[in-house]
């Protein structure tokens, strides 16, 4: 249990010194973007991205660099994954607007929403961390409640304590598992963004197969299946085919 | 033999000479030794008109042609006159071949002519004949007559003999050895000769281009140059011009072109001033047939987006402006120019983002198409862009790719990107209300970078293992409790336990009689007495039958029994008395069964201490 107290506290302390570190690149890559200074911002907020991989500003920022630079792909890609993390995020859907609109093709039609994706949504009101420590409070006055039961005598005051000591635990439980989702959904994978110029929606995982649809720079979709080189996904036109990993980014 | 013809002749001439003033009637003969192939000339002539004139069948001839003969001659200030006929005639068969005699009546008298015997030979090339001189000393001017009209028949013999060599159908073309889609250029022209003309020129056959992409030059007039072929000088006219594409490899066949011409030819008659009569003949002249070998362009190294494009090129992208309000036009012009087949050849299509809307392009082609490049000029296609929003935008940079002639080699060209910037927005139209959010949001500015950074929200406790320490450690502290709480209830339940064992004992030892009789009451309770008499006999040890409660009393007292235990001891055999005329019912019998045990049990402890 020392142990634990004891990585908890360095954990904590790395955190605040690194935090101190990142505020000072963070501004850097503010000052570049604000001389116009575009390809050094990206650079900057790619290096942040790399310490805080699911933050959902410095996603917003790193896709507002690219959009500036032009770079369809990666500035869709990001301004996606920000709006992942962070879905009520205004500012993120207006410059997704724009970058949609460097794209060369117009897709239409919609991708389905995967069922986590739903329930993320449902749970959303909280922040996965949050219903995680609501699951260890609830845990602690479960079980006290419990204790309190095993050493009453009063028949009522048992039964009153058992079933609420009962509920918390359950809450408990199902706050850990909510939690566990939520986190989850933003850890995995759902979706493709295209971020090479062109690239080839093919019938099988192979390079030699027919072709189903060039797929151009910024296109979205849906990941069905994967192996080690390709990836099965649903087109916004509903088309299923395979694509080359290293032609897409996961989000 | 040929001396005695030219006897026969030259009698004949004598004598008409001669007789000077007289009717004159007489044959001559070209030649009397002719070879299959040549052709002779047989003339009947007279000094005057004559009438019934009768000409021989020419057995072993063919006549080829009939000339009539009407000259007039002044010698001597006498004016003489000639009429008659001549007779262009080919052998038929080789040996002595007669041309019998003709016959004209004068002044009621009728004159022959003496029959001709000619040698046909084999055929023989043809030598400028000489004409063998009569030495006649008294006719010097026939003789200057006869060596003019010699000469001007061999003169038409050599030109007969060159004609239809004269013409020449020539097919030319630029190269034998070509790559496929590389340009190249056939000619067709006619040589004539000098020697030799025609009336009217008909194309019988064009050729067909197959596997070949063509276009024929337009002259637009003919012209006839001076040409030489084989060292001799021609006359030169173009029939036809045309640029070609191979479409294929391997070896290719060009059909060869066919012309039909009304060709002049010396008849071999001459006019009254002796000279040759030119005849017209239909003859059908080819250019004969052309192959070109294509070779395939390489495969290796060949560009990707290669379209087909052959030759050497320079290739531009344009814009007309890079700075531009929302909705205004912008012309982007995609131009090849070069040398090779510009006609064939595809241009790459820009590629632009959808915020600029892209419209099918005008095509301008300024291809000239000549024998000396194939093609040459410049392919442009136009583009309208007009851009939708406001913002920088970029056009991809193009590239284009063709096969070089020259060095055999594939080039590719790319061209820099177009940066466009749009300054304005359009105006929103204000008759209209939009309540969709997407389309108010699309109308705002792009949105400048967030400030506000809240760092480290990605990570997850729930990722940590020492969440779990602290979320499962109090769910094992649960059993713990329950465990402790279990060990405890064993502890007090362990005393009482012994009790209940040792009067369970006690009781089945002597009231198991009584146990036999639940349910039966005066039969338990009969038994239930004596059972309890007969333990206190056996603990107490007396041996008398008497059991009065003052004895049993006073028994207890004095081994120091509590007083309780005897009141219990002393109510249950008052039941036991009462019930033999009481109601009792079960619940009642196994309540007293079960005192009587826990008595016998108490009384059993006190009276062992």
């Amino acid at each position: 249990m020392k142990n634990y107290w004891i990585l908890f506290w360095t954990l904590l302390f790395c955190g605040l010194a690194t935090a101190q570190n990142n505020e000072a690149l963070f501004s850097e890559g503010m000052t570049a973007f604000d001389k116009k200074d575009y390809e050094t911002s990206a650079n900057i907020f790619s290096q942040l991205m790399q310490r805080d991989s699911l933050n959902a500003t410095l996603h917003y920022n790193l896709g507002t660099s690219y959009l500036r630079l032009q770079n369809t792909g990666l500035s869709i890609y990001h301004l996606q994954k920000a709006l992942k993390f962070r879905p009520d995020y205004e500012q993120a859907r207006i410059n997704l607007n724009f970058a949609e609109k460097l794209k060369t093709t117009v897709s239409k039609g919609n991708l389905p929403i995967p069922q986590q994706q739903m329930l993320y949504s449902v749970f959303d009101f909280l922040k996965p961390n949050t219903w995680a420590y609501l699951a260890l409070g609830t845990m602690f006055t479960g079980i006290g409640l419990l204790l309190f039961y095993l050493f009453n005598h009063n028949a009522t005051t048992k039964k009153i304590l058992f079933s609420i000591g009962m509920f918390a635990i359950g809450i408990s439980i199902l706050s850990y598992f909510i939690s566990k989702n939520q986190s989850n959904y933003l850890l995995e994978h759902h979706y493709v963004i295209v971020t090479q110029k062109e690239t080839l929606l093919m019938h099988e995982p192979r390079v030699i197969s027919k072709v189903l649809q060039n797929i151009t720079e910024g296109s979205k979709g849906l990941i069905k299946e994967e192996t080690n080189q390709w990836i099965r996904i649903q087109l916004e036109n509903d088309t299923i085919g395979w694509v080359e990993k290293s032609k897409v980014m996961k989000y | 033999m040929q001396i005695k013809h030219f006897i026969y002749t030259f009698l004949a001439l004598f004598t008409s000479i001669a007789s000077w003033a007289q009717f004159q009637f007489r044959a001559e003969v070209s030649s009397q030794s002719v070879g299959l192939n040549q052709m002779i000339e047989v003339r009947f002539i007279m000094n005057d008109n004559g009438t019934n004139y009768k000409f021989p069948s020419f057995e072993g001839f063919e006549v080829l042609r009939v000339i009539d003969i009407n000259n007039t001659y002044i010698v001597n200030r006498d004016v003489r006159k000639e009429s008659g006929n001549a007779f262009v005639l080919r052998p038929l068969t080789k040996g002595n071949l007669t041309i019998g005699s003709a016959s004209v009546e004068f002044e009621g008298k009728i004159y022959k002519t003496q029959p001709i015997t000619i040698e046909v030979g084999d055929p023989v090339q043809q030598k400028p004949q000489r004409h063998q001189r009569r030495r006649d000393p008294f006719a010097r001017f026939m003789e200057e007559m006869e060596e003019d009209f010699n000469r001007r028949r061999q003169q038409q013999m050599e030109m007969q003999q060159n004609l239809g060599e004269g013409i020449h159908l020539v097919a030319k073309i630029s190269k034998n050895d070509v790559y496929a889609n590389e340009p190249l250029t056939v000619e067709y022209g006619l040589y004539i000769s000098y020697q030799s003309g025609f009336n009217t020129l008909g194309i019988k056959q064009l050729p067909k281009y197959e596997n070949f992409w063509n276009h024929s030059i337009d002259q637009k007039e003919l012209q006839v140059k001076e040409a030489t072929l084989n060292g001799k000088v021609y006359r030169y006219l173009t029939l036809q011009k045309a640029v070609l594409l191979p479409q294929k490899d391997g070896t290719l066949k060009i059909d060869p072109m066919e012309v039909e011409i009304e060709e002049q030819f010396y008849t071999g008659r001459v006019d009254v001033f002796g000279i040759s009569e030119i005849g017209l003949r239909k003859k059908t002249y080819s250019s004969g047939a052309k192959t070109i070998t294509v070779k395939p362009l390489p495969l290796d190294n060949q560009p990707e987006g290669f379209a087909g494009a052959v030759g050497s090129y320079t290739f531009t992208v344009d814009a007309d402006k890079t700075i531009l309000k929302a909705n205004e036009p912008l012309a982007l012009s995609v131009t090849v120019q070069g040398k090779g087949n510009l006609d064939l050849l595809t241009l790459p299509t820009p590629i632009v983002p959808n915020a600029l809307e892209l419209y099918d392009p005008e095509k301008i082609n300024r291809v000239t198409k000549n024998m000396s490049s194939g093609m040459q000029g410049t392919k442009t296609e136009k583009y309208i862009i007009v851009p939708q929003y406001k913002g920088t935008y970029t056009i991809e940079p193009l590239t284009f790719s063709y096969f070089d002639i020259n060095s055999k080699s594939y080039k590719t060209i790319t061209t820099e990107p177009i940066t466009v910037e749009v300054t304005e927005d359009p105006d929103l139209p204000t008759n209209e209300t939009k309540t969709d959010k997407a389309e108010i949001v699309s109308k705002q500015d792009m949105q400048p970078l967030d400030k506000n950074i809240e760092w480290f929200n990605g990570n997850f406790v729930t990722e940590n293992n020492s969440y779990y320490v602290w979320w499962l450690a109090p769910l094992l502290l649960l059993p713990v409790m329950f465990f402790v709480k279990n060990q405890s209830n064993k502890n007090n339940q362990n005393t009482e336990g012994k009790r209940l064992k040792a009067t369970n004992k006690l009781a089945k030892k002597y009231l198991s009689e009584a146990k036999s009789q639940i349910g039966q009451k005066e039969a338990f309770y009969e038994a239930l007495e004596r059972c309890m008499h007969n333990y206190l006999k056996a603990r107490l040890k007396i041996e008398t039958s008497e059991m009065s409660n003052d004895t049993i009393t006073g028994l207890l007292n004095q081994h120091q029994v509590a007083p309780t235990d005897i009141a219990t001891f002393m109510q249950i055999k008052t039941t036991c008395e009462m019930a033999r005329y009481a109601q009792m019912d079960i619940q009642t019998m196994q309540n007293d069964y079960e005192l009587a045990a826990q008595l016998i049990h108490s009384i059993d402890k006190q009276l062992k201490k």
